[in-house]
C-alpha cells in the first residue's frame, strides 16, 4: 500500500477480515507479532493480539494482557457484553480505549499500543503498552551552567512533557497537539499558561502549525523555519532551549512553547532581541553579578561583529586615527606580509569557522589534534613566516571567542563580513552604513506581532530591568507586559526583601 | 521571476557607482613611510630647500621585530617640490600625520619661516600640531639626524623633551599653529623653543628659545630668561629658581615654583604709558644646599626678600634686553593694550610710535614659600 491514509477503510464484525484488512497494511513487515487467543480458560471468543516488538512493553502484554485473559472465568457472558467485561473486569492496564478508526488503530500500533481484536466486533480495545527505550535525563551539553537545575529535555515528549508539568504544578498549564508530517506523523505541542498567555497569539501559532505541508518533521528545527518570523534574516525570531527551567521561565512571561516528539529541543515564542543576551542562570546567580555578565555580552555582541570591519577600516582607510605607538607596532607586524589586510581578514575568519565546524564534527579523541593544529600551525607559525600579521590572529581569535559568549546561536558571522566587505571598500563609512542597515531591519522584524527590539531604546525603569541589566526578583513586578495582559507578577506591597524593609 | 530580475538590476547599479565612482581611498599601512619628523635647511649658494625626514622602518629579527628609523632627504625650490623628491628616493608614499616635530635651521629661520612653514599649515595630510623648533649653529638636519643609539626614533624622544617642558619652563610650548596665530596678530612677536646638538654624540639640549620678529628670527633667549618671560606671560606651570650663597650664608637654595598668577595692569598717565606686573608665585623649598636653618622665622623672611629681589631684578633685566637689543614684543603687552585700553593704543598708533619701546614697568613680586619637603631642618653635620 503506497498511501498512509486509511480513514475510508472501515472495520467488519469478522475478527478474520480484520485481521485480514491490517495484514494487509503491514504486508511485508515481519516486526508485527499477531497472538491469536481465547477468552477464558473455557474455550471461549476467539481474539487477536497485535503488537510491534521492540515498541511495546512485552512484560505488561504477558502479565498485564495475555495472562488474565487465558485465566478469567468467564463461564458464561451473553457474547456482546464481552468487550466492556473485558476492559473492566480483566485486563490489568491502566489506559484502554474503545476505536473504530482504522487510521488510529494503524497509528496505535506503530506508537506502541497493543491492540485487541474480538470475534464478532467491529471495534477493538487499544491498551497502552508503550515500551520504547528512551534516553535518560542529563544535563544539556550546548547549556552547561554552574548554579541551577540540571535537568535536560529528552527525544521522548512524555518525558519532556512531565519534566515541565513538575515545574509548573498548575492546572492552567496547557498543552495542544497536533500532528505533522504526512510521512513521520510527528506529534507537536504547544504549552503555554491560560490566563497569562495572549490568546490571539495562540490563534495565530494554531494557524502557522496547521498550515505546515511536509512529509517530515525529525527536529523542532524544521518547524522553527516554517513558521517564523523574517525567514531570511540571521536573527532568530524564534529561539530554542534544552532546559525545562528556560521553557518554564518563558511560559511564564506568557510565551508559548512548541515540543516536538523526538527533538530535545524546545522552541519559546515570541521571542525578542534581549533574548539572545539572557541565560538562565543569570536569574539564579546574584543580580550585580548577572547584570555585570550581561553587559559583558553587548559588549561581546558588538566586538563580534565590528571589530575586523572596524580594523580594517582605521588600518587600510583613518591611519591617521591610530597613536603613534600603536601604528608603529602595527606598522611593523603588517611589514612583509604579502596580502592585503581584507584578504588577511576574510581568511582568518573563514579558517576560525572551519576550525570551529571541525571541532564540532571531528570524534571526540580526534577533536585535541583539531585545537593543536589550529592554535599551533596557524596561528604560530603563520604569523612566524609572515603570511599574517599577529595583530590580525589577535582580533580574529577576539572576535571568535567573543561571538561564542552569547547564550543563543545568532548570525553574527554574517553581519561579521557584511560589515568587513563594506569597511573594506569605503572605510569606517561603508561600517557605519552597514550598522544604519543592520538597525532599520533589525527595528523592522516582527516575532508574532511583537516588534523584535521592543525594550532595547527605551530607558523606562520597569523596560530595562531585564535587558542590559538583570534586576533583582523583588524590583520585577510586573510581567514584561508585551507578552501578557495579566502583567501583575507580584503584589506591589509584598515585594522587596520584606523582613530588611520593617 | 521578473522581480528577481529587477533587483539584481538595481544591486548592479547601486553597486557601480559605490565600487566605482566612491572614495576609493584604500592604501596598506605597510606601503607607506611613516613621517616622524622632518628639518628644513637652506643651501646658501643655491638658494634651495633641503628637507631631511625621518622615517619609521622596522627589521624583523625572528619573531620580534627591532624599529628604528631612517633619514632621507632632498633638494628642491620649494617644499613640496623638496618633499616629492624624497619620494621618488624612498619608493613609497610618505604618511605625514604621525609627524611630531618640524625642525628649522637658523638660516632659513633668519631669512623667514612662511615659505617654510606655509605648506605644513595648508596640506591637508600634515598636522599643525607639529613642535616647532629652531636651531642654533647646527644646520636643521644635524640635529633631526643625532642618535645616541641605532634604534632610537629622534623625532620622538624630541617629542617626549618638549612634552615635558613645563617641568623645567625653560623653553616654550611652541606648536606649528600657535606660531601662526601668533604672528598674525598686530605688533606681536613669537618665541620658539631652540635646541642645539650637546657637547656628547647623540644629545640635544634645548637651550632657551628664539625670538621672532613677524616671521624672521632676531636672537635667542637663554633657559633662565625664558623661564622669567613665560612667568610674565602667566604660562608657567611649573619652575625651578636657584638661590646661591643666600644672605651670605654659603647656603644654596632651591626653590621649585609649582603654582603662578602674573597679574598686569596697564597705565596711562600724562601721555606716558607704564605697566604694573604683579607677579604671585607660589613655591617650596626643595633643595637646602648647606647648612643654615631657613625655617626659622628670621631666616625665612631673608630667604623670601632675597628671592622677590632676583625676580624681580631678572623680570627688569629681560625687559629691557627686549626693549633694547630686540625690539621684539614677545611679551605681549602691546596686544595688552590694544585689548584693556583701546584708545592709547591708537593714539601711540597715529603719532607713529610703539607702545612696547616706550613702556616703563614696575615689578612686583610676592612670592609665598608654602612648604619645605619631608624635612624643615637642614641636614647637619654631627661634631
Amino acid at each position: 500500500m503506497s498511501t498512509n491514509d486509511f480513514s475510508n477503510i472501515k472495520l467488519v464484525s469478522s475478527l478474520n477480515e480484520n485481521i485480514n484488512i491490517i495484514k494487509n497494511i503491514f504486508i511485508n513487515d515481519t516486526t508485527i507479532i499477531y497472538r491469536e487467543l481465547s477468552v477464558g480458560k473455557l474455550a471461549g471468543t476467539m481474539c487477536m493480539l497485535i503488537y510491534i516488538d521492540g515498541m511495546a512493553n512485552s512484560q505488561i502484554i504477558n502479565e498485564n494482557i495475555i495472562k488474565p485473559i487465558l485465566l478469567s472465568e468467564i463461564s458464561y457472558v451473553n457474547h456482546s457484553e464481552i468487550m466492556d467485561i473485558l476492559m473492566q473486569k480483566v485486563l490489568l492496564t491502566g489506559d484502554n480505549r474503545r476505536l473504530t478508526n482504522v487510521d488510529d488503530i494503524i497509528n496505535g500500533i506503530i506508537y506502541g499500543k497493543t491492540i485487541l481484536f474480538i470475534d464478532g466486533f467491529a471495534e477493538i480495545i487499544s491498551i497502552n503498552t508503550i515500551g520504547w527505550v528512551t534516553r535518560s535525563i542529563s544535563e544539556p551539553q550546548s547549556e552547561t551552567i554552574v548554579r541551577g537545575p540540571r535537568e535536560g529535555f529528552t527525544e521522548s515528549m512524555n518525558v519532556n512533557l512531565s519534566l515541565l508539568r513538575r515545574r509548573l504544578v498548575n492546572p492552567n498549564l496547557k498543552s495542544k497537539f497536533i500532528k505533522i508530517g504526512k510521512q513521520t506523523k510527528t506529534q507537536v505541542c504547544v504549552c503555554y499558561i491560560e490566563g497569562i498567555a495572549k490568546e490571539p497569539i495562540l490563534e495565530e501559532l494554531m494557524k502557522r502549525l496547521n498550515n505546515i505541508h511536509i512529509d517530515g518533521i525529525l527536529d523542532s528545527g524544521y518547524i522553527e523555519e516554517m513558521i517564523k518570523d523574517a525567514p531570511y534574516s540571521p536573527f532568530r525570531t524564534i529561539i530554542n532551549t534544552e532546559r525545562p527551567d528556560v521553557v518554564a521561565g518563558k511560559l511564564l512571561e506568557g510565551r508559548f512553547a512548541v515540543m516536538c516528539d523526538g527533538s530535545p529541543v524546545i522552541l519559546t515564542l515570541p521571542s525578542i532581541f534581549v533574548e539572545v543576551f539572557q541565560s538562565n542562570e543569570d536569574y539564579y546567580d546574584n543580580f550585580l553579578y548577572s547584570s555585570f555578565v550581561r553587559f559583558l555580552r553587548w559588549l561581546c555582541f558588538f566586538l563580534g561583529t565590528s571589530v575586523p570591519a572596524i580594523y580594517v577600516a582605521i588600518v587600510t582607510f583613518h591611519q591617521e586615527l591610530i597613536p603613534t605607538t600603536l601604528l608603529i607596532s602595527i606598522y611593523s607586524a603588517r611589514k612583509g606580509v604579502p596580502f592585503p589586510t581584507i584578504v588577511e581578514a576574510m581568511g582568518m575568519i573563514f579558517i576560525f569557522e572551519i576550525l570551529k565546524e571541525a571541532g564540532l564534527r571531528m570524534p571526540k579523541p580526534v577533536g585535541q589534534a583539531i585545537s593543536i593544529v589550529g592554535a599551533l600551525v596557524l596561528g604560530d607559525a603563520a604569523v612566524n613566516a609572515k603570511l599574517v600579521s599577529a595583530p590580525m590572529v589577535i582580533i580574529t581569535a577576539l572576535t571568535g571567542i567573543a561571538s561564542l559568549m552569547l547564550p543563543q546561536v545568532l548570525g553574527i558571522v554574517e553581519i561579521r563580513i557584511i560589515f568587513l566587505i563594506l569597511s573594506s571598500f569605503l572605510g569606517l563609512y561603508g561600517y557605519i552604513f552597514g550598522v544604519m542597515g543592520l538597525v532599520l531591519h533589525m527595528m523592522s522584524i516582527r516575532s508574532f506581532g511583537i516588534p523584535y527590539m521592543i525594550n532595547v531604546p527605551s530607558f523606562s525603569t520597569q523596560d530595562i530591568k531585564d535587558t542590559v541589566i538583570r534586576a533583582p526578583w523583588w524590583y520585577m513586578y510586573l510581567r514584561p507586559k508585551m507578552f501578557t495582559k495579566n502583567t501583575k507578577r507580584i503584589k506591589k506591597d509584598e515585594r522587596g526583601p520584606s523582613n530588611e524593609k520593617k | 521571476m521578473k522581480k528577481s530580475k529587477l533587483v539584481i538590476l538595481i544591486f548592479i547599479i547601486a553597486m557601480c557607482p559605490i565600487t566605482l565612482c566612491g572614495c576609493w581611498n584604500y592604501k596598506e599601512i605597510d606601503s607607506m613611510a611613516i613621517v616622524a619628523g622632518m628639518a628644513i635647511d637652506k643651501d646658501i649658494i643655491t638658494n634651495k630647500y633641503t628637507i631631511t625626514v625621518e622615517i619609521i622602518t622596522s627589521q624583523s629579527q625572528g619573531s620580534s621585530s627591532i624599529i628604528s628609523s631612517e633619514f632621507y632627504s632632498s633638494e628642491g625650490d620649494s617644499i613640496l617640490s623638496a618633499e616629492r623628491a624624497v619620494v621618488g628616493k624612498t619608493g613609497i608614499p610618505l604618511l605625514w600625520y604621525e609627524a611630531k616635530v618640524a625642525i628649522i635651521s637658523e638660516s632659513v629661520a633668519r631669512d623667514g619661516v612662511i615659505p617654510v612653514i606655509d605648506w605644513s599649515n595648508r596640506d591637508s595630510d600634515l598636522r599643525a600640531d607639529m613642535w616647532m623648533i629652531i636651531t642654533k649653529g647646527n644646520s636643521a638636519a644635524e640635529v633631526l639626524k643625532n642618535k645616541f643609539k641605532p634604534d632610537q626614533i629622534v623625532s620622538l624622544h624630541l617629542n617626549d623633551t618638549m612634552n615635558r617642558g613645563k617641568l623645567l619652563s625653560k623653553f616654550p610650548e611652541s606648536k606649528l599653529w600657535s606660531f601662526i596665530d601668533g604672528i598674525a596678530s598686530e605688533g606681536k612677536s613669537e618665541a620658539v623653543a631652540a635646541v642645539k646638538n650637546g657637547p656628547s654624540n647623540g644629545t640635544i639640549d634645548h637651550i632657551g628659545c628664539a625670538i621672532f620678529k613677524s616671521d624672521k628670527l632676531v636672537g635667542y633667549l637663554n633657559g633662565d630668561e625664558t623661564l622669567y618671560m613665560l612667568m610674565i606671560k602667566n604660562k608657567i606651570k611649573e619652575g625651578v629658581i636657584t638661590l646661591k650663597n643666600v644672605s651670605n650664608s654659603d647656603t644654596s637654595i632651591t626653590l621649585e615654583i609649582f603654582e603662578n598668577r602674573t597679574k598686569l595692569t596697564p597705565l596711562y598717565n600724562n601721555g606716558k604709558v607704564s605697566l604694573i606686573i604683579d607677579i604671585y608665585p607660589v613655591s617650596i623649598i626643595s633643595e637646602v644646599g648647606g647648612s643654615k636653618d631657613f625655617m626659622k622665622e628670621e631666616n625665612l623672611e631673608i630667604l623670601q626678600s632675597e628671592a622677590e629681589k632676583k625676580i624681580k631684578t631678572q623680570v627688569q633685566y629681560l625687559i629691557s634686553k627686549l626693549q633694547k637689543d630686540y625690539d621684539c614684543d614677545v611679551l605681549g603687552f602691546g596686544e595688552l593694550f590694544e585689548k584693556e585700553r583701546p584708545k592709547v593704543s591708537e593714539n601711540f598708533k597715529k603719532n607713529g610710535e610703539d607702545i612696547f619701546t616706550s613702556l616703563t614697568t614696575e615689578v612686583n613680586v610676592h612670592l609665598q614659600i608654602r612648604a619645605s619637603g619631608k624635612t624643615i631642618k637642614p641636614i647637619v653635620i654631627g661634631k
